[in-house]
């Protein structure tokens, strides 16, 4: 006998909101947008990691041929500029793609929320760290101009 | 004489009153992470737009002064890359950016899927974009090491 429910209620190609019929419908392109997005973002998140763990040990493997001078000045510099420039974004796009694998787990609404809520994380924290970059820049550019002048 | 009128509909006291549904907290809850989102998205598409702008006033500045315009070959390879690396990327962006604005003006299901689709694309077409260069890099490593190999086991 087939195990085929014929009365069984259309279900989702991506997974069931749990006892909540009106909002499977209601947010299934969004479920079905999350579930594409998943992938990509992690993909994106691990290449931030491995260059970020590149950087690093060319720095070490750098430093390990010349120790002292300008080489350990210059991974003071560089070790913290990668953690803020790849460390952190990858992390953040790793926690949106978990988030978003939780609410594909669990089709709660409060899951739903902390991916949304984890994509916002990653977008202020790129939007910070641009505007100071700018901030910085134009720093520069002012005492280059004074520098100048005077 | 009372002025209570026995006609009247039974009206419910404020704590009586039905919670919002799941669709509405979700929608609510959302809706203030993506409002949060909107201007960091909106600040970091308008930089790209202005990133290409400056990249286009100075290959065309070049081009007309000619001193230090680029040759054909870095034209083929520099228009290509500013619109695929900066002007693409932040269209998608003010479009993810729009939709944002439309799920905070309506708040509906349909406007908040559109917003995330947005998203969806935006993500799409990065990742699509790493995977072509890691494949270039890979060729190109691979040309610089095994062609070398090839031509020196020809000799």
């Amino acid at each position: 006998m087939s195990d085929l429910n014929p009365y069984q209620s259309p279900s989702s190609p991506v997974g069931e909101w749990k006892d909540q019929p009106a909002a499977e419908s209601a947010f299934f392109d969004a479920t079905q947008a999350l579930a594409q997005t998943k992938p990509w973002v992690r993909l994106l998140s691990v290449l931030g990691f491995l260059v970020f763990g590149f950087s690093v040990i060319g720095m070490v493997f750098v430093l390990g041929f010349t120790p002292g001078g300008p080489v350990t000045l210059m991974m003071v510099v560089t070790i913290p500029i990668s953690l803020l420039f790849y460390f952190m974004p990858s992390l953040l796009l790793w926690n949106y793609a978990s988030r978003i694998g939780n609410f594909l787990n669990d089709r709660s609404s409060n899951s739903l929320a902390a991916a949304v809520a984890a994509q916002k994380s990653f977008w202020k924290y790129v939007g910070i760290l641009v505007a100071v970059i700018l901030v910085f820049y134009l720093g520069v550019l002012l005492l280059g101009g004074i520098a100048t002048i005077l | 004489m009372s002025e209570s009128n026995p006609f009247q509909s039974s009206s419910t006291p404020a704590s009586q009153l039905e919670a919002p549904s799941e669709i509405d907290a979700v929608l609510h809850e959302a809706g203030h992470s993506l409002a949060e989102t909107k201007p960091w998205v909106r600040f970091l598409s308008v930089l790209g737009f202005i990133g290409t702008g400056v990249a286009a006033t100075f290959l065309l500045v070049g081009l007309l002064a000619g001193g230090v315009a680029p040759s054909p070959f870095e034209l083929i390879i520099l228009v290509p890359m500013g619109l695929l690396f900066y002007l693409i990327p932040s269209v998608l962006l003010w479009k993810y950016g729009t939709r944002i604005g439309e799920f905070l003006g309506g708040s509906s299901p349909e406007s908040f899927s559109a917003a995330l689709i947005a998203q969806k694309t935006f993500w799409k077409y990065l990742g699509i974009l790493a995977l072509i260069i890691i494949v270039v890099y890979g060729l190109m490593l691979a040309s610089f090491i095994v062609l070398p190999l090839l031509l020196g086991s020809m000799r």
